[in-house]
């Protein structure tokens, strides 16, 4: 008796938890819609751009954000709380305000409305999420491969990618997945920056959610989450594919 | 040298941060100020503070904000209780593998905020699934007769969205824990011959708590700058904060950034404090925590 009662239960709460997507999918079976977006030269030319805006935050978190992990899981110094704090802070302070303030500076630069100043700033909101779950692997390693690595003459660049990273490689995905993740979400930050001339999928979307017709953004829903879990599942099969056929 | 040598490492984080995150603080602050102004000479005033300070629409705005977030995250709060208290039971007796539960339960924290949020209005929409449902199963006898929930005035709407999205990221963080837990204490539950409910009130719940509470704090002050659901499904008046901040940005004229910035500044300020009390929750519950178990 218990136990169908909890299965029913259970039942229930899997299906609240699926209704919203059931609602997206069965909204989006319309094929004349899909024709429009597939025809669309702005949904192939946001994906792209979309692509790249990750691309480029992928590549500054990783050149900035891997010492930096690897330097706070090993090293112990004065004023280590600061930098710990300065790690944090783009978690708690929402990066809509700072990137209100750097707007100006930006203008000046010349980044504003360029992909680059997007990758920018998603690398500032993203990079703590990056650093976590780096530094939760650089805790495990063991400081003797590296030691090793060195007496063998291995050099920098070659002891990371040959020694480390084929060791850490979980926390590696953990982090670039999130990465991945909290950088296709953003809406506001993309909007300031890239100013609307920066067609991001969020940015191409938004339109078509606000008024609340079943109209192509249904379409563009699962495109994007679909978009998402893509990238995410690319880079797992990749890192995987690189690091989990030899034999270490 | 060899020291400096080291601080290699962090200094082009140091550097990148310093410009492109804290630079951008530094202006919206001195820009709150009355400095950094674009039309006018700038000098030191606190006309805007004391603008938006005494503004109905910034206070309304506030506390609107901050009613939904500790709404949504108190219902997800005792929800994640529930679902924890559920697994808990299943598992113990043995039931069924809780695999697959898991899975779907986690499933929303990979969905982006805006699309979630559109998940929600479709379906809770006047015209949207829930309601065509009801209406053939006939519950309802006209499709005016379902109750507004989105785009209202209450942010019932959002509430649902944010608890949707918040529950399964509590559960993700509890739910090993709850794992272990079992694992490890069930003589103990044995022997003194505990009931479920007794033992997860008396063992697990304490256990779990501290998790629990810090992303319940995470929740809070991740919502309390989320922008894309109140956007989407919220209403004109009652606005959250960062679409009031929003709406002024792109709608308002130049010399409405220092009420921007002032806005800003306060946004973070609260962001802050919010930061700070999870800061000590963790510290205190860590203390708590690393005596074994």
């Amino acid at each position: 008796m218990k136990r169908i009662f909890l299965w029913i239960t259970y039942f229930f709460i899997s299906l609240i938890f699926l209704l919203p997507f059931i609602g997206i999918f069965f909204n989006s079976m319309n094929f004349k819609m899909w024709g429009y977006v597939l025809k669309s030269k702005a949904t192939y030319s946001s994906l792209l751009t979309t692509f790249l805006v990750v691309l480029m935050t992928m590549f500054i978190n990783f050149i900035i954000g891997t010492p930096v992990a690897a330097f706070m899981a090993r090293e112990n110094f004065k004023g280590k709380i600061f930098i710990e704090l300065l790690i944090i802070l783009p978690l708690i302070i929402p990066t809509m305000v700072s990137t209100m303030g750097i707007q100006f500076a930006f203008i000046k630069l010349g980044l504003i409305e360029t992909t680059l100043g997007v990758a920018i700033v998603h690398s500032v909101t993203t990079i703590p999420y990056y650093i976590q779950s780096m530094r939760s692997g650089y805790v495990t390693l063991n400081r003797d491969y590296i030691n090793l690595g060195k007496i063998l003459g291995a050099n920098f660049i070659e002891r990371f990618f040959k020694i480390t990273l084929p060791m850490i490689y979980p926390s590696f995905l953990v982090g670039m997945s999130l990465v991945i993740i909290v950088s296709l979400a953003q809406y506001l930050v993309t909007f300031i920056i890239g100013g609307g001339q920066i067609m991001t999928l969020p940015i191409l979307m938004m339109p078509y959610l606000v008024d609340g017709g079943v109209t192509n953004g249904t379409v563009y829903s699962v495109i994007y989450v679909v978009f998402t879990y893509f990238l995410v599942f690319l880079i797992n099969q990749l890192v995987k594919k690189i690091y989990k056929r030899r034999e270490y | 040298m060899e020291k400096i040598k080291k601080f290699i490492y962090i200094i082009p984080f140091f550097l990148y941060i310093t410009f492109f995150f804290l630079y951008g603080l530094y202006y919206v602050f001195m820009t709150s100020f009355g400095y950094n102004r674009i039309l006018t000479k700038s000098y030191f005033t606190l006309e805007y503070y004391r603008e938006v300070i005494y503004s109905k629409e910034f206070y309304e705005s506030l506390i609107y904000t901050i009613k939904i977030n500790s709404i949504a995250s108190i219902f997800a709060f005792i929800l994640t209780i529930g679902v924890l208290f559920l697994v808990f039971i299943s598992k113990r007796r043995g039931y069924f593998h809780t695999k697959f539960f898991q899975r779907v339960i986690e499933a929303p924290v990979f969905v982006p905020y805006l699309v979630s949020a559109y998940g929600v209005l479709l379906l809770l929409m006047r015209r949207g699934i829930l309601n065509k449902i009801l209406f053939k199963i006939g519950i309802i006898s006209s499709i005016d007769d379902f109750v507004i929930l989105t785009n209202d005035r209450y942010g019932v709407g959002i509430i649902l969205t944010y608890v949707w999205k918040a529950l399964p990221f509590m559960t993700m963080m509890t739910l090993p824990i709850v794992f272990r837990i079992d694992k490890k204490w069930d003589s103990l539950g044995k022997i003194y011959n505990l009931s479920d409910i007794t033992f997860f009130k008396k063992i697990v719940f304490p256990l779990v708590f501290p998790t629990l509470s810090i992303s319940f704090f995470i929740v809070l002050t991740y919502l309390f700058a989320s922008f894309e659901t109140p956007y989407i499904l919220g209403v004109t008046h009652p606005r959250v904060l960062s679409v009031l901040v929003f709406d002024t940005y792109t709608k308002g004229s130049l010399d409405m950034r220092g009420k921007i910035m002032v806005m800003n500044i306060l946004i973070s300020s609260i962001s802050l404090l919010f930061g700070g009390v999870m800061c000590l929750v963790l510290k205190f519950f860590t203390k708590f925590e690393e005596r074994e178990w």
